[in-house]
């Protein structure tokens, strides 16, 4: 092998080491994510301070939040489930003298879940709206009165599920 | 003995399981009870009085929704129900109700604190307001708002809404199915107090006027739930708005929303609704269109229409193909011809009902995106417009005596020539306008309309023969939106099989690339569209197999390290090359020299 493809292979080499390196340092698998709702869907990132979000982290149980702390105290799921963790809000549109907040957070409501179409168990959101249910990996309808919705839960993952329970016309 | 302790212990856990259950049914009777929620149960039906609301019956509602706010947790799940939107709705301090004099309404109020009345006459004429207003829709042939039952009011709650900056809420409450009305809501309704504070006297209108427009405005709300839950935001705004005038034609305070739609018309018809930009509120002025030119049952027609239509997965139903199905099946039209004709009369202004508002309130006037001299060094101008949308041009001269307009535009424009007012017909194939006496005191007004439900249209119009060409839209890739239904979609298919999520981090990145590199350019959107198409039949197959996650996963790799590290990859891929012509240089010499038994 000649001196110029020894070089040119030890370069190559060494650039795709600095780049695993360079993207392991930055890789977030065991940190946790951060998820907030924006009005419509689950964005990244936390919300405002004093607003609620979502803490996720692969095979852990999720945890609603108002403010970021420095340690979270990881819960490990169970084999073979999975989470799904959302708001229920009612979606707020309008304002003639000034844009309406978007969505207003529903708080104590009962949620059924089904699966097969038997109801397995009825959770109830928090005072921020939020929920969080650890079920096995499967496909569930989960929702109050006329609003389900049909989500499918994953080993290890938290499937995140925004459900609009209501309405409100703001003028 | 052993056996009598477990009886024992059987008896017991058996008493206390029927104690709990029997105390649980009391608790919630009794809540049942003192909010007024009968329902249909027969244990309901056998402890409950059902006797009819007095004229007054005062009575402070506060302590209970505070005990119910405590037993919460104690009360059967349908209990719960029932009673969520005793929870949300507001608790008054010293909560008063008046039940109007036709029994359709009752009045939450309280004479203490910020939501304090002005008096018990203003509280009555709220209730004689709201009879007006219904009886006022039943004249006009449309369903009034849905209750939990035929003899219950509908709840109106007095409050201080000032602060909120807000005349009056319309809140969804409870299904209220029936077969002709599948998604029917019940709902009940914020007010403010009184109207006299300063926010709502920026068009010198009384508390009354506020008051009536606001009824008006808000109950049609409460009828749209009753029509179907689902209704689009923008187009019930649009009705109510519209509703203001049709029920309190003196007031006008609706004209000054439509400035901001005609200051900014080459937004879509169908935008969220908002008060800056016309969206919703705005665009009442084109129902008024379309009931001069069809009637006023038209809006009607398209309200019932929409009463029988699914919701698509839990999102609100897109009210534009309701109209444009509507206006063809029962009026012979089209919502294209419609919106074109519609945006022909901002300018033309001739309406033919309420015409004495037409001068004195001169807010709908059109508004020209640009004014150009056809003399001027760039005679050539180009317009992209989404979907139902329009553009006005002026042009006017300086010493020309003639004015030709080329213009060339993509399948969905319309376009119209005014001069002086007056409608100029375009010459033959629709490609030019021609002016022959056009001299400096003379304008002529152009008129740009995308009158289809695609964006991207484009037009193109000259003064100088030489138009640039332009060229039909590529059909847009719809991000689909996360709705409560799906906790997929998001874009980016495949990937988000692959990653479980369309949350996760990779994905993620692979959706900013979309946006930011693809959907920027042609060739990129096209791209974009084809992957739309035909991805989505290969992600569910990925989806079910955890094998072909993980191979697509690893295969996905490359692709998410060059978006996250592109600079390191551009070196990468030139080291590679680099290599790749070393080694094919060498390897020809290396065979020659074996062939030839060389060292």
């Amino acid at each position: 092998m000649s001196r110029m493809t020894t070089f040119l292979l030890v370069l190559f080499i060494g650039t795709l080491l600095s780049t695993s390196i360079y993207a392991a340092s930055k890789r977030q698998a065991d940190a946790w994510n951060y998820y907030h709702f924006d009005g419509s869907a689950f964005v990244p990132g936390p919300a405002g301070e004093g607003t609620a979000f979502v803490a996720v982290l692969e095979k852990v149980r999720p945890v609603v939040l108002t403010a970021q702390t420095e340690q979270l105290e990881p819960t490990a799921l169970p084999d073979d489930s999975g989470v799904i963790a959302g708001i229920c809000y009612t979606q707020s549109s309008g304002g003639k003298l000034g844009d309406s907040s978007r969505f207003r957070p529903y708080p104590r409501v009962p949620l059924q879940v089904f699966s097969a179409g038997k109801q397995l168990v009825t959770i109830q959101t928090d005072d921020n709206g939020y929920f969080v249910v650890v079920l096995p990996a499967g496909i569930y309808s989960v929702g109050s009165g006329s609003f389900t919705a049909d989500i499918t839960v994953e080993r290890g993952i938290t499937t995140l599920a925004p459900l609009r329970v209501g309405k409100r016309m703001v003028d | 003995m052993k056996r009598f302790f477990a009886r024992l212990t059987l008896g017991i856990i058996t008493l206390f399981q029927l104690s709990a259950t029997v105390t649980a049914g009391t608790l919630d009777d009794y809540y049942l009870q003192q909010f007024g929620e009968t329902g249909n149960t027969q244990l309901q039906k056998s402890v409950l009085s059902v006797s009819p609301e007095t004229a007054e019956p005062a009575r402070c509602g506060t302590p209970l929704k505070h005990g119910l706010r405590r037993d919460w947790k104690r009360l059967q799940s349908s209990t719960q129900k029932v009673l969520a939107k005793q929870l949300a709705a507001p608790t008054l301090s010293g909560e008063q109700t008046y039940l109007s004099p036709s029994g359709k309404f009752k009045i939450h109020y309280t004479t203490t604190g910020t939501d304090a009345v002005p008096s018990l006459s203003w509280v009555q004429t709220v209730a004689q307001t709201f009879d007006d207003v219904a009886a006022s829709y039943t004249s006009r042939q449309w369903q009034l708002a849905p209750t939990a039952g035929s003899s219950v009011p509908y709840d109106v709650y007095l409050l201080d809404l000032a602060p909120q900056k807000l005349y009056g809420v319309t809140n969804s409450d409870q299904s209220a199915s029936t077969a002709s009305h599948p998604n029917a809501f019940t709902s009940w309704m914020e007010l403010d107090n009184n109207f006299t504070d300063l926010i709502y006297k920026t068009g010198s209108y009384t508390s009354l006027q506020s008051l009536q427009i606001t009824a008006a405005h808000e109950y049609h709300h409460a009828i749209q739930y009753g029509y179907n839950y689902y209704f689009d935001i923008w187009y019930a705004e649009a009705t109510s708005t519209w509703m203001e005038d049709e029920l309190y034609d003196s007031v006008n305070q609706l004209y000054s929303y439509t400035t901001n739609w005609f200051t900014q018309s080459t937004l879509s018809m169908d935008i969220d609704a908002s008060t800056s930009n016309g969206g919703g509120y705005g665009r009442w002025i084109f129902n008024r269109y379309l009931a001069e030119k069809h009637g006023t049952d038209t809006v009607r027609s398209f309200w019932e229409s929409l009463a029988s239509v699914s919701s698509p997965g839990g999102d609100d139903i897109p009210m534009t193909p309701v109209l444009e199905s509507v206006l063809t099946s029962k009026y012979g039209n089209s919502l294209g011809n419609d919106f074109f004709g519609f945006a022909k009369r901002v300018y033309i202004r001739d309406w033919s009902t309420h015409t004495a508002e037409i001068t004195s309130v001169p807010l709908h006037a059109y508004s020209p995106v640009a004014s150009y001299s056809i003399n001027s060094s760039n005679k050539t101008h180009s317009v992209t417009l989404p979907h139902y949308s329009f553009a006005y041009y002026d042009l006017t001269t300086s010493g020309a005596t003639s004015l030709t307009i080329s213009i060339n535009k993509s399948s969905g424009i319309q376009t119209a020539l005014f001069k002086n007012g007056s409608e100029i017909p375009a010459e033959t194939g629709g490609a030019s306008y021609v002016v022959g006496s056009f001299g400096t005191a003379d304008k002529a007004v152009l008129l740009i309309a995308n009158s289809t439900g695609s964006d991207g249209h484009s037009a193109s119009f000259s003064t100088n023969g030489s138009p640039a060409s332009v060229t039909e839209p590529t059909p847009t890739a719809t991000t689909p939106i996360a709705t409560s239904s799906s906790s997929g979609g998001g874009g980016c298919f495949i990937a988000t099989a692959a990653y479980g999520s369309y949350l996760h981090p990779q994905v993620q990145q692979l959706r900013d690339f979309r946006d930011r590199f693809l959907l920027t350019n042609a060739p990129g959107r096209a791209f974009v569209a084809f992957y739309y198409r035909n991805s989505p039949p290969l992600a569910d197959f990925i989806a079910r197999h955890s094998v072909l996650r993980t191979v697509t996963r690893l295969a996905l790799t490359p692709l998410v390290l060059a978006i996250a590290y592109p600079l390191m990859t551009v070196i990468s891929m030139l080291l590679m090359a680099a290599l790749f012509l070393e080694m094919s240089r060498r390897i020809p010499e290396v065979r020659l020299r074996r062939r030839n038994n060389m060292p």
